[in-house]
């Protein structure tokens, strides 16, 4: 190997602790914890954060931690690495429970020493790795902001009616290709008593087969095999959990799939959870980022708080796809509720019970005139 | 030995230029990013994972990359030259720390954008690309977008996007050098705005190789043609159009995976000689001819410099991250 003329120094390689070394006070303030990195890259190997062996609070946790979305695991072994495989996040739960117990796992490599583990776990996504601690288990995941929805089972969309082809509507939901619905899977609804729906039209529904989700192989010699993605996306309005189903037979039935005790009212009333939303003149949709959707689902979002406490009369229906639903009995409130949830994007936290109120005073003189 | 300095600048043979990128600088794809490195400005835009225009192209075990690669007009950069020496040396090679360096001289992110240290104002003339065309841009876009699509397709998990495509679509706005590895680097930070999930990141390093025997062939030496003394080739990094376009220069992308499990104390440290960590993913070669001698030069330089450009691309996504908790997420 030749030897090389004298380089300047160079700015050396990060050093071991430089993810974490210039953080600032994270937001989760846990004092005892091991400082989180603020950002994560994809292939940052996040396995000395996650498991620590040495760290009391984690030795109480009767469970091992979860690894939710943006972190993968990865076995170690001397084989080359991009061979390797990384797991879905469904055979998570196993392989930490596997090494927890048995050390034996460690003979891919004997020059490791023993409590060394024997894969790590990697982030895949760039973002911000969140850890939500609970009584009984640690659940770690890499939080970031997108735009492009992956169809996820449970998930509870706005889709947009593109076509009816036989049985089924297919539904644009964002995501990477279109979603099935079937006909007849509305609450109460029978062949002659069921929503015509037009193409264009918007539907509030639920995701009951997402991207990862399976099918059952029937012929062959994989047969009963569950093989996962390669299958359309399909979505119900039917409340899930309990007798599901609908005219399709291969909706997943799923233990945790009890859809948050939504009510079971019939498709005609208006006060059936799911089902098409209403195109009348003052509604509008509008899309956003799926962090803003999330954001706005949760309880302390504070541009609906806010809005509420206004007093504003509107009606608002939010995807988590990032389609959002808005309608009231004038436009100029449609207008506004929009411009507020857009820019609730942007401007700081603190700032945003302000921004609402001038608009809300904009708005009142505006409709005085 | 003889280490040749770059011409009609002081900055020194591995610093890189300013770098400063932007990420969601458009707001209709689902990831965007703007890189400059010094004069060399790129852009692009990622849609992904979605369903392909026809069904002929859905693969049924995985996702496909599909890479779009236009070249714009290029500058002349002779005017520019001695502004971009002084951003240069505080950009790359000084002794401080790296990020303390690097947020004087890089990384303005944020949706409004600002641009910070880059001279963009200097004399230049926008002219379209010259015939012959200079090296780096020789190649058909044919060649680049393949190019692009192997060295991406390595790292994104695309069995985890079956039938989908992840299209990338890179516009070069102002080329100087370095075009190439630019592109695979904007590409990587627009991934990642994109939310797209990678095993690792392809991190292209240009280096431009000058070996000692093309000097000697002029009669300057006794210097030895068959190598027999030890003739260490000269190596610039990240090298600007006037540099790469030189007599006898080859100038080599070389794209590495940039894994830091090499950095984790954790695992012991035979990762350090495996192949793997800091690995080659490939490498296109512009130019002279290169020698073996100047191929193992240049990926001892492009290792480190791949781990500048992973701390700059850091840098990127903790602006990001922190604007969103800031007004997102309380």
């Amino acid at each position: 190997m030749a030897s090389l003329p004298p380089l300047l120094p160079f700015p050396p390689p990060p050093p071991p602790g430089f993810i974490s070394g210039q953080s600032p006070p994270t937001f989760h303030d846990e004092p005892q914890q091991q400082q989180l990195p603020l950002a994560v890259l994809p292939g940052d190997d996040l396995t000395r954060f996650i498991l620590k062996k040495d760290d009391a609070s984690q030795r109480n946790k009767s469970k091992p931690p979860k690894i939710g979305t943006g972190l993968a695991i990865v076995p170690t072994s001397s084989s080359s690495r991009r061979r390797r495989r990384f797991h879905q996040n469904k055979d998570a739960m196993d392989i930490i429970i596997n090494n927890d117990n048995d050390s034996r796992m460690n003979r891919n490599n004997t020059d490791e020493p023993s409590n060394a583990p024997s894969f790590s776990i990697i982030a895949i996504i760039a973002g911000r790795l969140i850890h939500h601690a609970s009584n009984s288990t640690d659940t770690y995941y890499i939080s970031s902001n997108t735009q492009r929805y992956i169809p996820t089972l449970g998930d509870r969309v706005i889709g947009i009616v593109e076509d009816t082809t036989g049985e089924y509507y297919r539904v644009n939901i964002l995501g990477g290709h279109s979603a099935l619905l079937h006909n007849l899977n509305f609450e109460g609804a029978s062949k002659r008593n069921r929503p015509r729906l037009d193409p264009g039209s918007l539907v509030y529904c639920r995701v009951v087969r997402g991207v990862d989700d399976g099918v059952k192989v029937v012929g062959g010699s994989n047969s009963g095999r569950m093989v996962g993605g390669r299958v359309d996306p399909e979505v119900s309005c039917k409340v899930g959990g309990g007798s599901g189903g609908g005219g399709s037979s291969s909706i997943i039935t799923n233990a945790m799939d009890d859809d948050g005790g939504a009510t079971r009212k019939d498709w005609t009333t208006s006060e059936c959870t799911y089902g098409p939303l209403s195109s009348s003149t003052t509604s509008t949709s509008f899309r956003v980022s799926l962090g803003l959707a999330r954001s706005l689902l949760l309880p302390t979002n504070e541009t609906l708080s806010a809005l509420s406490k206004s007093k504003v009369p509107f009606e608002i229906c939010i995807g988590v796809n990032g389609l959002i639903w808005v309608d009231a009995p004038a436009p100029e409130i449609v207008i506004m509720v929009q411009n507020a949830i857009k820019n609730g994007e942007v401007v700081g936290r603190g700032m945003v019970g302000g921004m609402v109120k001038s608009m809300v005073k904009n708005l009142r003189s505006q409709m005085e005139e | 030995m003889t280490c040749y300095p770059r011409p009609n600048t002081q900055r020194s043979p591995t610093a890189l230029r300013p770098l400063t990128a932007e990420l969601s600088p458009l707001s209709r794809p689902d990831g965007s990013a703007s890189l400059h490195v010094g004069n060399t400005h790129v852009l692009c835009a990622v849609h992904g994972p979605v369903a392909p225009r026809s069904t002929r192209w859905e693969r049924y075990e995985g996702g496909v990359v599909s890479v779009a690669f236009s070249r714009g007009l290029i500058s002349s950069s002779s005017g520019s030259a001695g502004a971009a020496s002084g951003g240069g040396d505080t950009g790359g090679s000084s002794s401080g720390a790296p990020t303390a360096d690097e947020n004087v001289a890089m990384g303005a992110v944020n949706t409004v954008s600002t641009h910070t240290a880059t001279p963009t104002s200097s004399s230049k003339s926008m002219k379209s690309l010259p015939l012959p065309l200079p090296p780096g841009l020789g190649a058909t876009e044919r060649e680049l977008e393949y190019f692009l699509r192997d060295a991406l397709s390595s790292c994104i998990l695309l069995e985890r996007y079956p039938r989908c495509v992840i299209q990338v679509v890179l516009q070069i706005v102002q080329a100087d050098g370095s075009v190439l590895g630019s592109a695979v680097n904007c590409a990587v930070l627009a991934l990642m705005d994109a939310g797209v999930a990678m095993r690792g990141l392809p991190i292209a390093s240009t280096c431009v190789v000058i070996d000692d025997m093309h000097r000697a062939a002029e009669g300057e030496d006794e210097r030895d043609l068959h190598g027999r003394k030890d003739s260490k080739p000269t190596v610039w990094l990240d090298p600007t159009a006037e540099e790469e376009s030189g007599v006898g220069h080859a100038t080599v992308v070389l794209v590495t995976d940039m894994a830091t499990s090499s950095h984790n104390t954790s695992i012991p440290s035979e990762d350090d000689n495996d192949d793997d960590a800091g690995g080659i993913i490939t490498s296109m070669t512009f130019g002279a001819p290169l020698s073996i001698k100047g191929l193992l030069a240049s990926a001892e330089c492009a290792k480190q410099s791949s781990a500048a450009m992973v701390a700059f691309m850091r840098l990127a996504i903790e602006q990001k991250v922190q604007r969103e908790s800031q007004t997102l997420w309380s």
